[in-house]
């Protein structure tokens, strides 16, 4: 199978294929079983994963309509029946390793502040106008519930709604943080930073925190001395600052 | 051939639709004889709640992009599915729960079976493709779902600030990959 052969699969099933090209095209999966394996394989990836694109929304509705159900009738009803698994199931020298790693991950960890200590984010509670109430809640929840390559992809939908929006940018560039998708975080919170919005100065310290995820640390020092005392999050920085 | 769908062809209908009333139903009817079947072989009820909810999405998918059509009553067929699910999920777990599955009486035609095998094959291969899709670049799955979204490939370009011809050139390459990717792992060809 060659880059041809894809573009060939693209043009056929969009009915772009005439004359002698879609002769050709017919007798080949006629005779060639792996041609034809191939294609089908194609129309059924592309059908697959279009169609989960298109229907993210309604299923993850009806995720949180099933989730609901299930807490009614199976967790509120059940006996609680917690799963014990006792310490001598496990063989000693398990129960050593195990006990060497918490150790070795304490070190490890004390040396230097941690990202997840310090990224307490704010609730996601959108309140624009003209935007569909569907859209909102499906980010808040995604957002709030820290799914954030769910809730990427909501706020992007609302963003080409409201492209201006600094709440909605400010929110994305915490998502794209916790992706670490770390560049991308990093140039929307600049431009929060040098705007005029209430989310200024959150963004400089979302900045620092960028640098603290990548153990960049000094560079996150460099950005900490940068919030200015009015700031809400003066004090977090500060406490940030002595443990670096 | 026309498949006849039994009456309880509803639920599946419910899924897609959303029909609140039927989705309860479900669960009133059919989910204390899953749960305790789970609870019996070593789940708890958190477990029962996930093998439920799971197996309704797979059903959901299936009759989104499939056409599912139910052709024996609800309950044997989704109890199947659900022991299975759960049943699996024991096995894939290494940790070696002592735990002695109990087999239940419940009947099963050949039908019942069939169709939840076809479930099973279906959610097995829509999970590698979801899969291997995530694990595409970061630009092949924007330019994909952008196709998927916006339907004419003029749109896509247009969003992408590309032309037309680059944007159709990299949606083959990018189906391309992700089929190699697909055909190159091991789960394909146990499928």
């Amino acid at each position: 199978m060659d880059e041809r052969d894809y573009i060939n699969f693209e043009k056929y099933l969009n009915g772009e294929l005439n004359g002698e090209e879609l002769r050709d095209f017919e007798d080949r999966l006629q005779t060639d079983e792996e041609f034809a394996t191939e294609m089908e394989l194609y129309k059924e990836v592309e059908h697959t994963i279009s169609s989960r694109t298109v229907n993210r929304e309604e299923k993850n509705r009806l995720s949180n309509t099933l989730n609901g159900l299930g807490q009614e009738y199976i967790l509120a009803s059940a006996p609680q029946k917690k799963k014990v698994i006792s310490l001598f199931n496990y063989k000693p020298w398990m129960v050593a390793a195990s006990i060497a790693v918490i150790i070795w991950v304490s070190v490890l960890f004390n040396s230097h502040p941690r990202y997840n200590d310090y990224a307490v984010h704010p609730v996601l509670e959108i309140t624009v106008r003209g935007i569909s109430n569907d859209a909102i809640t499906l980010a808040e929840h995604d957002f709030n519930s820290s799914d954030y390559s769910a809730a990427l992809q909501d706020i992007n939908k609302l963003l080409l709604q409201q492209p201006d929006n600094t709440e909605l940018l400010f929110f994305k560039g915490i998502t794209l943080l916790e992706l670490d998708r770390y560049a991308e975080s990093e140039a929307v919170m600049e431009t929060i930073k040098d705007g005029a919005s209430v989310f200024k100065h959150k963004a400089v310290w979302y900045l620092a925190l960028n640098k603290l995820k990548q153990k960049q640390y000094d560079q996150c020092k460099a950005i900490l001395k940068e919030i200015p005392e009015s700031a809400e999050d003066y004090a977090a920085a500060q406490k940030l600052l002595k443990k670096l | 051939m026309n498949k006849i769908p039994h009456e309880d062809h509803k639920y599946i209908e419910a899924l897609v639709a959303g029909n609140d009333l039927l989705l309860r139903e479900i669960y009133s009817r059919f989910s204390g004889k899953i749960s305790s079947y789970i609870l019996s072989n070593g789940g708890n009820a958190e477990d029962a709640q996930d093998v439920i909810q799971e197996t309704l999405i797979t059903l959901y998918h299936q009759a989104k992009e499939k056409q599912l059509v139910l052709t024996c009553p609800f309950e044997a067929y989704f109890f199947l599915l659900c022991k299975r699910k759960w049943i699996n999920k024991l096995k894939s777990e290494k940790q070696n729960r002592q735990v002695t599955i109990l087999e239940e009486s419940v009947s099963i035609t050949d039908e019942q079976a069939e169709l939840a095998e076809e479930t099973e094959l279906f959610e097995k291969r829509t999970a590698l493709f979801e899969a291997k899709f995530k694990e595409l670049g970061q630009k092949c799955k924007e330019l994909l779902e952008k196709t998927f979204l916006l339907k004419s490939m003029e749109k896509v370009a247009e969003a992408l600030s590309v032309t037309y011809g680059y944007a159709r050139k990299k949606k083959s390459q990018c189906m391309a990959q992700l089929i190699q990717m697909i055909k190159g792992s091991e789960e394909y060809y146990q499928l």
